[in-house]
C-alpha cells in the first residue's frame, strides 16, 4: 500500500506533464482529461497538507503515564526531563520525523513549481521516514532499560494516513489511467517491498551494532580472544575462528560428496536410481534444522565420543562440520546438477567425437564448462553453512574456544542465542554487534555470489 | 585408389523406425565424398554410423557391416575411443569448447596422451596451419575461442579434428551456418585435405557438391538411390529421382 503510493502519484504527474506537451495534437481529449487530473490532484495537496500539520502532534512519547510530546518538539529538543529522569530522543528518530515534516513541505513547493518529478520523490521519502523515526525507537528502548522507564512512540496517524493516502491514490490512478497502468504500478510497489526490506534490515543491524563496536573498539572487539561479558571483555575473535573453521570444514567435507553425487546423477544413473537419489536429496533439504540437530545429538556426537579415544565429550567443531556438510548437501547437488545438465549436449558430442571418454568428458569439458554454476551452489552452500544456528547449537558444546576439530567451540550464531535472554546494556549491544559480523560475512558471501553468476551468463 | 571404407548391407533402426535401409558403399582413400538428399533421408545416420556416434541413441539397432581399412567397426573388440580418434568429426554447428583457441586443439592430443609442451606446440600450429586459421589467430592463442567468427569456429573444428591426425573426416553440414565467403574458404581447405585425408561431406548444397566432390552419393529415405562420380552424377543422372533432386523439381 505505502510504495504503491507514490508510483501512482508518480505516474500521475508524469501524465500530467505528458499531456500537456501535447495540446495542439490532441486538444480535445487532453482538455478533458487535464481537468480532470486537476480535479484529482487536489486531494494529493490537501493530504500533503493535512501531513505537515499533523508533523506538529506527530508522536506521543509514553513515558511511564501517557506523556504527550509535539511532533515539531521531537524534532528540536535533545531530551526531555521527567521527574528525575533525562529521556534522550534518538536521533533517527528526530531525523524521520523531521524528514516527514521537511519533505512533505517540499512535495508541495515542488508540486507548486511543476517539478513533478521531484514532487513523486519527496513523497517516496516521507513514506521511508516513519520506518526510521520506528528504528531509532526500538533504539531508544533499548538505552531507556536503565532508568526503569517505558518509551514508545506511536504511529497511529502516519500510519493510518499512509493508508488512507494509498487508497486515495489507487482510486484516482484507475480513474485517471486505467486498470493496465494500475497493474504495472502494483507489480513494481510489491517488487519494492523486498527492496525496502533488505535495506530497512541492513539499516537496522548497522545502527544497532555499530555503537557497541565503536565503545568496545574495533580491534578490541574483532581481534582480541576474551570474550567474558562479565567482566567488560568482549573479543570474539574465537567466535569469528570457529564460524570460518566450521565452515570451511564442512565446505571441504560436503562439496566434494555433492558435485560427486550431482555428476553421478547426470551422467551415470539409470532413471530409477536418479529419481531415489533426487527424491531424497530434496527430502534432506527439507528436514528442519532441530531435527539435524537431534540427529547429531544422538548419532554424531555420541560416535564422535565413542569412536575417538580419551575424548570426554563428543560436541566439537567436528560433530558441526558433519552436520553442516549434510546440511549444504541439496544446495550443492541440486546447483550443481542444473547447471551440468546446462551445458550443451554439443560440448560433450564434440568431446566424444575426438575419442574421450565418457569420464574424461565430464572432467575435461563438461565439468570446466559449468564451473560457474558449481561455484554459485558452493557459495550458497557457504551462506547456509554461515547462518546455521539450531543445529549447531546442540552438537558444538558452546564453550568459547579459539577452534580446534575435537574441542567444543561457539559460532557466531549461537553467541547470540545463547545470550540474548538475559543479556543487558553493553553486553546486549555487543550482540547486535555479533550479528553485525555475520552480516557482513553473508554480504560478502552473497556479492561473490552475484559476481560469480553474473560472469557466469556474460560469458557464454 | 585403394578402398578406404567399405559399408555393406547396413541397416539401422530407431526403435521401429528403419532410417537406413541395404547400405552399401565404398569409399576411395583421399578422395571427397559429397553425401547429398532430402532432409530427413538418413544422410547425418549414416555419417555417424562410421564413428560410432549413434552408439549415444538409446534404442538405435544396427546392423551390417563397416569396414575402416579392413577392420570392422561394430566388432565387439573395438576399442571405440581409438576408432573416433581415426575418424575425426565436423558438426553443422561450430561447437569449439569454452576454452581458449589452444586448449581448443590442444583438447584431443592431451586426452590421448600426449604431455609435453613442445610437441603440444607443433600439433596446434601445424593443425590450425592445415586449416587456414593460423594467420589469424596466431597472436591470440590464450583468447576464448568462443570470441572466433563462426567461420573462424568452424575452421577451429576443423583444426581440433586434425590435431588428433585422423585417417578420414566426417563433414555434417559443415558450412549451413557461414557466410558465403567462409564457406569458399572451408571448400578450399576440403581440397587440401583430401591430399592427406579422406573425407566424407554432407551438403544441401547442389554447387558445393559439384565444386569439391569427387564421388556424390544420393540418398532418398534411407536408401542410397545412386552413387558415382560427381561430374556423371550431376551431368547424366542415372536415375530419375535423382535428376529431380538435382535439378530441384523435388524435395
Ligand atoms: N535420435 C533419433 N531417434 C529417432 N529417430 C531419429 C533420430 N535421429 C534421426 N532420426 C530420424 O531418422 C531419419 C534420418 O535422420 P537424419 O538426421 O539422418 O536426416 P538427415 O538426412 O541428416 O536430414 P537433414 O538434412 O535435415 O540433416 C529422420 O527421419 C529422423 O527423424
Ligand atoms: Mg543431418
Amino acid at each position: 500500500m505505502i510504495f504503491f503510493k507514490f508510483t501512482s502519484i508518480y505516474n500521475l504527474f508524469y501524465k500530467v506533464r505528458l499531456k500537456g506537451a501535447n495540446v495542439s495534437v490532441m486538444e480535445n481529449i487532453i482538455n478533458k482529461s487535464k481537468t480532470k487530473s486537476i480535479m484529482l490532484i487536489t486531494p494529493y495537496i490537501c493530504s500533503a497538507i493535512i501531513l505537515v500539520l499533523l508533523s506538529f502532534k506527530y508522536a506521543f512519547y509514553t513515558i511511564e503515564k501517557t506523556f504527550g510530546v509535539l511532533g515539531y518538539n521531537l524534532i528540536f529538543s535533545k531530551g526531555f526531563l521527567i521527574g528525575d529522569n533525562i529521556v534522550y530522543i534518538n536521533l533517527l528518530t528526530r531525523l524521520g520525523i523531521g524528514g516527514c515534516l521537511l519533505f512533505s513541505i517540499l512535495g508541495i513547493i515542488f508540486f507548486i513549481c511543476k517539478k513533478y518529478l521531484l514532487a513523486g520523490l519527496s513523497y517516496i521519502i516521507i513514506c521511508i521516514c516513519p520506518l526510521i523515526a520506528m528504528l531509532g525507537d526500538s533504539l531508544t528502548d533499548v538505552s531507556i532499560v536503565d532508568t526503569g522507564l517505558e518509551v514508545k512512540v506511536t504511529y497511529m496517524f502516519p500510519i493510518a494516513f499512509i493508508i488512507l493516502f494509498g487508497f486515495i491514490g489507487a482510486l484516482t490512478s484507475v480513474l485517471v489511467m486505467g486498470v493496465e497502468t494500475l497493474a504495472t504500478c502494483i507489480f513494481k510497489s510489491l517488487a519494492f517491498i523486498s527492496v525496502i526490506s533488505v535495506f530497512t534490515i541492513m539499516l537496522y543491524v548497522i545502527v544497532s551494532g555499530a555503537p557497541a563496536i565503536s565503545k568496545i573498539g574495533i580491534v578490541n572487539f574483532l581481534f582480541y580472544d576474551n570474550w567474558k561479558p562479565s567482566l567488560e571483555q568482549y573479543g570474539i575473535l574465537a567466535m569469528i575462528c570457529s564460524s570460518v573453521a566450521a565452515t570451511f570444514g564442512a565446505v571441504i567435507i560436503g562439496v566434494p560428496i555433492g558435485i560427486f553425487t550431482a555428476i553421478f546423477l547426470t551422467d551415470f544413473a539409470g532413471k530409477g536410481i536418479s529419481n531415489i537419489i533426487r527424491t531424497s536429496v530434496q527430502l534432506l533439504a527439507g528436514i528442519p534444522s532441530v531435527v539435524y540437530g537431534f540427529f547429531g545429538m544422538l548419532v554424531v556426537v555420541r560416535a564422535i565420543k565413542k569412536l575417538v579415544p580419551n575424548q570426554k565429550v563428543g560436541d566439537s567443531l567436528l560433530a558441526v562440520i558433519i552436520i553442516l556438510a549434510i546440511m549444504i548437501l541439496p544446495t550443492v547437488v541440486t546447483v550443481t546438477e542444473n547447471s551440468i545438465k546446462a551445458v550443451p549436449n554439443y560440448y560433450r558430442e564434440a568431446a566424444l567425437a575426438l575419442g574421450t571418454t565418457p569420464t574424461q568428458t565430464i572432467f575435461r569439458v563438461v565439468i570446466p564448462a559449468a564451473k560457474n554454476g558449481i561455484l554459485s551452489g558452493v557459495i550458497l552452500g557457504i551462506g547456509r553453512a554461515i547462518g546455521e544456528t539450531m543445529a549447531v547449537i546442540m552438537v558444538a558444546g558452546n564453550v568459547v574456544n579459539m577452534p580446534s576439530l575435537l574441542g567444543t567451540v561457539r559460532l557466531l550464531t549461537t553467541g547470540i542465542v545463547l545470550e540474548m535472554s538475559y543479556s543487558s546494556g553493553l553486553h546486549r549491544q555487543s550482540l547486535f554487534a555479533i550479528s553485525l559480523v555475520l552480516f557482513v560475512f553473508i554480504m560478502i558471501v552473497n556479492m561473490l555470489f552475484s559476481f560469480i553468476s553474473r560472469r557466469g551468463v556474460s560469458k557464454d | 585408389m585403394s578402398i578406404k571404407l567399405k559399408i555393406r548391407d547396413l541397416n539401422l533402426y530407431y526403435g521401429d523406425f528403419h532410417a537406413l535401409k541395404n547400405i552399401s558403399i565404398d569409399i576411395e582413400e583421399n578422395s571427397v565424398t559429397a553425401f547429398i538428399g532430402p532432409s530427413g533421408c538418413g544422410k547425418s545416420t549414416c555419417l555417424k554410423t562410421i564413428n560410432r556416434m549413434n552408439d549415444l541413441i538409446d534404442n538405435c539397432k544396427i546392423t551390417g557391416k563397416i569396414l575402416l581399412d579392413g577392420l570392422n567397426v561394430y566388432d565387439d573388440n573395438i576399442d571405440v575411443n581409438l576408432l573416433r580418434k581415426k575418424a575425426g568429426m565436423v558438426f553443422q554447428k561450430p561447437n569449439p569448447f569454452p576454452m581458449s583457441i589452444y586448449d581448443n586443439i590442444a583438447y584431443g592430443p592431451r586426452v590421448h596422451g600426449i604431455k609435453s609442451r613442445s610437441i603440444l606446440d607443433e600439433i596446434v600450429e601445424k593443425s590450425l596451419i592445415s586449416s587456414a586459421l593460423w594467420n589469424e589467430v596466431k597472436d591470440r592463442l590464450k583468447g576464448s575461442a568462443l570470441g572466433l567468427s563462426g567461420g573462424q569456429q568452424q575452421r577451429l573444428c576443423i583444426a581440433r579434428a586434425l590435431a588428433i591426425e585422423p585417417d578420414i573426416i566426417l563433414m555434417d553440414e559443415p558450412t549451413s551456418a557461414l557466410d558465403p565467403i567462409s564457406t569458399l574458404k572451408i571448400e578450399d581447405l576440403v581440397q587440401e585435405l583430401k591430399k592427406k585425408y579422406t573425407v566424407i561431406i554432407v551438403t544441401h548444397n547442389m554447387q558445393q557438391a559439384a565444386r569439391i566432390a569427387d564421388k556424390t552419393a544420393f540418398f532418398l529415405s534411407g536408401e542410397i538411390i545412386e552413387y558415382s562420380k560427381t561430374s556423371d552424377m550431376f551431368s547424366n543422372p542415372a536415375d530419375k529421382r535423382t535428376e529431380e533432386y538435382i535439378t530441384g523439381r523435388f524435395g
